[in-house]
């Protein structure tokens, strides 16, 4: 990974020419970020970059539409970015994005699955391992175990789009696992042991709305269907039918344009996996139309376009 | 209600929680922590789920005694004669039924409840449901043993054994609970079903209670706090920079063991429908926008300022404390690590000038994002 030094100072560099700069600071304990929003040269002191830097800032560009932002971007967060430019939500002279290398991050679901991070006392994160000390207790784990699905089938770990790279791009890492493994074991499951998995699940959510806001593509956010009253979509019901409704409207809205960066997730205060509707329709639209999202900025999303003959849907089988 | 009758809840065993438990249901909704993944929610008990003492509950007790969706009335129009009548509207009054035990709450969420008292019951301005599920509900609190690294409730005047809220409050010892009657309706829950617990169990759960109180870092003094935080009312660069990390979510607010901010929607289907009361979060854009258009608060920054002192300036003002019990789940929550404590920590005395000066720079930037 890129040297924080390194990083600050093209951060220090960029930041007289725009309004300002997003990047990671140190969240509440040693293995939580939070965004950072640089504005002055004092701020950038407090920028850091390492595993723990978790958070796809894009979804902070649609909100600061307008201005002049520079944005630091792993090479998921960077599909973010080609996508929202694609669709011209955000404008690309506006846009500065300073990319980086990333092998890996650290995931607080797994970590907490792992070890009492409630009552973390300190944390060192290796170059294959993370050592936790927590309750008392140290543990040492690898750093695999620790990573979120996604970076353990990380495709692009560079910035795909970038006005300035810090650091030396990476080959792809190995991938150990496959980007489906988890929608592969959960569809070979009993049609009824899913209905009632999600059942459970969503019965957790309690509609904050966590998922919705930190997807960098769902850009209507304050306009949402899901609490219009005019036209009025849902009910504001908080049971399982309702929010559960809302997760496939969402996952919808999202075909062809999602990332699968899985900040949706990985937001959810309730722990519901909620990447799993995402991923189902992801693959569906990669096998319909052999497209994967946030790639190429000149290209179409496949459902913001048509064709008059799709060539992997069957459409007029009785001619 | 001064009682301080002590009782023994065994682990295992007659007289132990699954019996105890199971006498409740009785006559009794019983609700327990269970975990699902990293998350501990209450869930009807079941003598077979293991449960889980171990973890704040993610959410806090709130919804038991303010659901989420609370239904107030059911309407439905209707003919008064099936030839000849009028179209009329019928009315269903609904109200809350049932009594129920939550078992395992944390203090912090227990104490919550009291808090939330002092917006929902007050004299005068009573809301009937939330009344109802009150004295509906029993609240048996479990004593923290060990604090989290984001709790700090001693810096707003609880602790890990605070007995507001709690009808009975439980302290774990080596084979059981200690337990504490709080108030009448918990005595009346325990007096003829527990023993009395031994002097020396007692003590040794005054000890774990006073090693989990040692255990909390000493609290900064936020006497001033509101004063200061008034006074950066106006101080939008503050805010704007408290803010940043913000995507103004629900999290923090419908994890809030004290927020009560609900909206009432009438969900019509064809001739019939029902009033709901369900939560609202001041952190949604949503919550301010007048029919007008105009948004008194349009920014994350105005709506995160209203949440902070809402708990550290309005509400004090109003009813003597905090509202906040400082259990720290916004701050466990939060999808993008903002931490509550920081602001109040770190908010410094402002002047005059500086508000005035900070008024005029940052008004034309107020905008909804």
């Amino acid at each position: 990974m890129a040297d924080v030094a390194a990083l600050r100072r093209t951060v220090l560099e960029i930041l007289p020419r725009v309004d300002l700069v997003i990047g990671w600071q140190r969240g509440p304990d040693a293995l939580r970020a939070a965004p950072l929003l640089m504005r002055n040269a004092a701020d950038v002191d407090r920028l850091i970059w390492d595993r723990t830097c978790v958070h796809n800032l894009a979804t902070f560009l649609p909100r600061e539409k307008g201005k002049k932002v520079a944005i630091i971007v792993k090479g998921c967060d960077s599909r973010s970015v080609i996508q929202l430019v694609q669709e011209g939500l955000v404008d690309r002279e506006d846009l500065t994005v300073i990319g980086l290398p990333c092998d890996g991050v650290v995931s607080q679901a797994k970590l907490r699955r792992a070890a009492d991070m409630d009552r973390l006392e300190s944390a060192e994160i290796g170059a294959d391992h993370v050592e936790i000390t927590a309750a008392g207790k140290t543990l040492r784990m690898a750093l695999d175990a620790v990573m979120p699905d996604k970076c353990l089938s990380c495709a692009y770990p560079n910035a795909l789009l970038f006005d300035r790279f810090v650091g030396d791009p990476m080959e792809p890492p190995q991938q150990r696992q496959d980007p489906y493994a988890r929608l592969d074991a959960f569809e070979a499951l009993p049609l009824e042991e899913r209905f009632d998995f999600w059942k459970r699940e969503m019965s957790r959510c309690i509609r904050c709305y966590a998922c919705r806001n930190a997807c960098p593509l769902c850009v209507c956010r304050d306009y949402c269907l899901a609490e219009s009253r005019q036209p009025h979509y849902q009910s504001q019901e908080s049971d399982v039918r309702e929010k559960w409704f809302f997760q496939l409207i969402h996952a919808t809205h999202l075909a062809g344009r999602c990332t699968e960066c899985g900040e949706c997730e990985r937001a959810c205060p309730m722990g519901i996996p909620v990447l799993l509707f995402k991923k189902k329709l992801g693959r569906i639209m990669t096998e319909l139309f052999q497209y994967e999202a946030g790639l190429d900025v000149s290209a179409t999303a496949p459902l913001l376009t048509f064709q008059a003959e799709e060539e992997n849907i069957v459409e007029k089988q009785w001619l | 209600m001064a009682v301080t009758q002590r009782f023994f809840l065994a682990h295992e065993g007659p007289g132990g929680v699954a019996a105890w438990l199971s006498a409740m249901a009785e006559t009794m909704r019983v609700m327990t922590p269970v975990r699902e993944g990293i998350s501990v929610v209450f869930r009807d008990h079941s003598p077979e789920a293991p449960l889980d003492f171990g973890g704040l509950d993610t959410a806090g007790p709130k919804a038991a005694v303010f659901p989420q969706t609370e239904y107030l009335l059911r309407y439905r129009a209707e003919r008064t004669a099936p030839v000849g009548g009028h179209r009329g509207v019928k009315l269903e009054e609904v109200r809350p039924e049932g009594d129920v035990l939550l078992f395992g709450a944390s203090p912090c969420g227990a104490r919550g409840l009291t808090l939330m008292d002092q917006v929902l019951l007050r004299d005068g301005v009573e809301d009937p449901c939330y009344r109802i599920w009150r004295e509906h509900a029993l609240v048996a609190a479990i004593v923290c043993q060990a604090p989290y690294s984001s709790c700090f409730c001693n810096w707003v005047g609880g602790a890990p054994d605070d007995a507001r809220g709690s009808d009975l409050l439980l302290a774990e010892i080596e084979d059981g609970f200690v337990v504490e009657a709080v108030t009448d309706k918990g005595l009346a829950a325990v007096r003829e079903r527990l023993a009395v617990a031994t002097e020396e169990q007692a003590r040794a759960a005054a000890e774990r209670a006073e090693a989990a109180r040692a255990a909390l870092p000493a609290p900064p003094d936020l006497d001033d706090c509101p004063a200061r935080l008034n006074a950066a009312f106006d101080d939008m660069d503050f805010w704007n920079e408290a803010a940043a990390g913000c995507i103004h979510c629900g999290a923090c607010t419908y994890a809030c063991p004290t927020c009560t901010c609900f909206n009432i929607t009438d969900e019509a289907s064809g001739l019939a429908g029902e009033r709901i009361r369900t939560w609202d979060s001041c952190m949604f854009p949503n919550y301010t926008q007048e029919a007008g258009g105009h948004n008194p608060r349009p920014t994350r920054a105005h709506r995160l300022r209203n949440r902070v002192l809402h708990k550290f300036a309005f509400h004090p003002a109003r009813f003597g404390e905090f509202s906040c019990t400082g259990c720290g789940r916004c701050i466990r929550l939060c999808p993008m690590g903002l931490d509550i404590r920081t602001i109040i920590r770190t908010i410094e005395p402002r002047t005059a000038t500086q508000t005035t000066e900070s008024r005029t720079g940052r008004a034309k930037e107020a905008k909804h994002v």
